[in-house]
């Protein structure tokens, strides 16, 4: 089961439903945050495994997955900036309340 | 092997049970604690995958920065006794609904494709990962150290307390 | 080596037997580390030290621990009780992933990993959120500030430890360590790259959270920063964890740095053992040597000295090694 590609995309889709799933029903911001780090886990996960088995001869995927890493650690970084620029404009980082746009 | 599918199938358990723990809990920082365990559990399913230096950075820098970061951010903004948010009983059940049509697609598609597996195994070794860095993939290379640099700036500049900005 | 013919039962007597070795390893180790410190501090500050417990109180230790069993295990009201229980836990166990790579002697390693010492550099992340964790479930002022303080030095001394390694890592071309002490066998590291040496030697100390960078739990500041709120086992299990992490960096740096296993007389994995209590008795000494660093003097400590000073070494190395195809 360890072996075969198919087990792998699964665990990707699964996990990236999940994520999925946090992101849609979770109000806190952090927690939207978090759910955002599931699917970009999923991604990695299947860019790996398609490099092990479909793609053998170059390591294409293990890069990919390191620019994948970094890219999460700078949207992290600016997205953790702004949540936390809201808290002290609103007093809360709860998605209902960031509401001064809506007509 | 057995005990390698024994330990592949405990790992599978792990992930999904970090994943859902961190989109389900109440208490945000409980999520934030089952990221880590979700994100453990990916990193050791990159050692499968035959990569273990992917694993390592995983931990590095997911773990060991991010969920820092994450937990920084949770600490910074909430006391841990507050109340946590109510639910909305509608929107959870739609969301769930759709990630599960979602997850059948993908499930459908994925049984039903005939993947063409390789039959050779190239090389993975930190050597490859270091050429390929700086040879063929060298222009993303650059453009992600341009990236990180632009997120740190902006972060400082977000972050700068108000009557300084000029 | 097959103890019994069946393969499972082979391997799960194996990882038992290494696991016993390294729990009771450290144990010994905690305990000889404690007295040393108190004997060397005492003798560095003119007095005597523990004198009367065993010889030269070598056994003070022992009576300290059953002390700190006996104690009450204190859960402080409004605390999340899950993490506070969770915490000690998080910072002690990655330390004992460190004696899986530490190659004793020539043939034997538990397993020589492909990733080497980044292995333990990267468990040792999960011990700064063990730290984190600690001092935010105490809900206590002093702990959360001493948690914030602890993670944020951490954090930040993590990259001159890995950058001061990454020219080892380029000279001897490999991150595994067999081969890297294998590499030593003409001329020790520390000889050609003595700067990363007491980079990596000054990361090290801020790592282990030891002075002159132990502000997080500073005795005359902060009561006892993150663990304020920790009594009896729980307690014993930050300060194990610390020792131990003491006793890694420098058996890793003995490794990197002073040639392992090599030398002339003695077995390999004495000369180990010696070189790396070489290292520890260096830390100590500094230790009751220099005064405590600022927050902010140590965080410019390690973003404007040490990181410049690991790049430029890292450059060096690599100009070295790319112009004149040997190293030095």
């Amino acid at each position: 089961m360890s072996q075969s590609l198919t087990s792998y995309l699964f665990i990707s889709a699964a996990l990236f439903s999940i994520g999925l799933f946090g992101v849609l029903t979770r109000r806190n911001l952090v927690a939207m945050l978090i759910s955002l780090e599931l699917i970009l886990n999923s991604v990695s996960i299947s860019f790996m495994a398609f490099n092990r088995f479909v793609f053998a001869d170059k390591s294409l995927g293990q890069v990919f997955v390191i620019f994948i890493i970094a890219l999460a650690a700078a949207e992290v970084s600016i997205a953790l900036s702004l949540i936390l620029w809201l808290h002290r404009k609103k007093g809360s980082i709860d998605i209902e309340k960031a509401k001064d746009l809506r007509g | 092997m057995m005990i390698t599918e024994i330990v592949f199938a405990a790992l599978v358990i792990i992930i999904l049970t970090g994943a859902l723990l961190a989109v389900g809990l109440k208490n945000v920082f409980y999520n934030a604690l089952a990221l880590i365990l979700c994100l453990f559990g990916v990193a050791a399913l990159f050692i499968y995958l035959n990569s273990e230096f992917l694993a390592i950075m995983e931990v590095i820098v997911y773990i060991g920065a991010i969920s820092i970061a994450i937990i920084f951010a949770i600490m910074l903004s909430r006391p841990m006794t507050q109340k946590t948010e109510p639910e909305n009983r509608g929107k959870v059940i739609r969301s769930a609904v759709l990630s599960a049509l979602f997850f059948g697609v993908l499930a459908k598609v994925i049984a039903s494709t005939a993947w063409p597996i390789a039959s050779e195994q190239g090389d993975y070794s930190i050597k490859g990962i270091g050429k390929m860095l700086l040879s063929t993939q060298a222009l993303p290379f650059e453009v992600i150290s341009l990236i990180l640099l632009i997120a740190i700036i902006g972060a400082l500049v977000l972050s700068s307390p108000e009557d300084n900005a000029s | 080596m097959t103890l019994t013919g069946n393969f499972i039962l082979d391997q799960t007597l194996t990882i038992i037997l290494y696991g016993t070795i390294v729990v009771l390893f450290v144990s010994v180790n905690a305990l000889f580390l404690v007295w040393a410190e108190r004997k060397i501090s005492a003798r560095i500050q003119l007095r005597q030290g523990p004198l009367h417990v065993g010889f030269q109180g070598a056994l003070q230790t022992i009576a300290d621990a059953i002390k700190l069993i006996s104690k009450e295990l204190i859960w402080p009201r409004e605390s999340d009780k899950f993490v506070f229980w969770l915490a000690p836990i998080l910072v002690f166990a990655p330390v004992l992933s460190a004696f899986i790579i530490i190659p004793l002697s020539q043939h034997f390693v538990i397993r020589d990993l492909n990733v080497g010492f980044l292995f333990v550099f990267s468990l040792t992340n999960i011990s700064f959120i063990g730290i984190f964790i600690a001092g935010w479930s105490s809900n206590s002022k002093y702990a959360l500030l001493g948690s914030m303080r602890a993670v944020a030095q951490n954090i930040s001394y993590e990259i001159p430890l890995l950058l001061s390694t990454m020219g080892i890592v380029m000279a001897a071309g490999s991150l595994r360590l067999t081969d890297i002490v294998a590499y030593q066998n003409k001329y020790w590291f520390i000889c050609t790259q003595f700067p990363a040496f007491l980079i990596f030697i000054t990361a090290a100390l801020a790592e282990a959270n030891r002075a002159p960078f132990d502000i997080p739990e500073a005795e005359s500041e902060l009561v006892a920063g993150f663990h304020t709120e920790y009594s009896g086992m729980r307690f014993a299990l930050f300060f194990l964890g610390e020792y131990t992490a003491i006793f890694i960096s420098s058996a890793i740096g003995a490794s990197l740095f002073l040639g392992g296993w090599h030398g002339p007389f003695l077995p390999g994995p004495v000369w180990l053992l010696l070189k790396t209590y070489l290292l520890v008795f260096i830390v100590m000494w500094i230790r009751w040597t220099f005064p405590r660093l600022r927050s902010d003097q140590l965080m410019a400590l390690a973003w404007k000295v040490l990181i410049p000073f690991a790049m430029f070494n890292i450059l060096v190395t690599a100009i070295l090694i790319y112009y004149q195809k040997f190293f030095i």
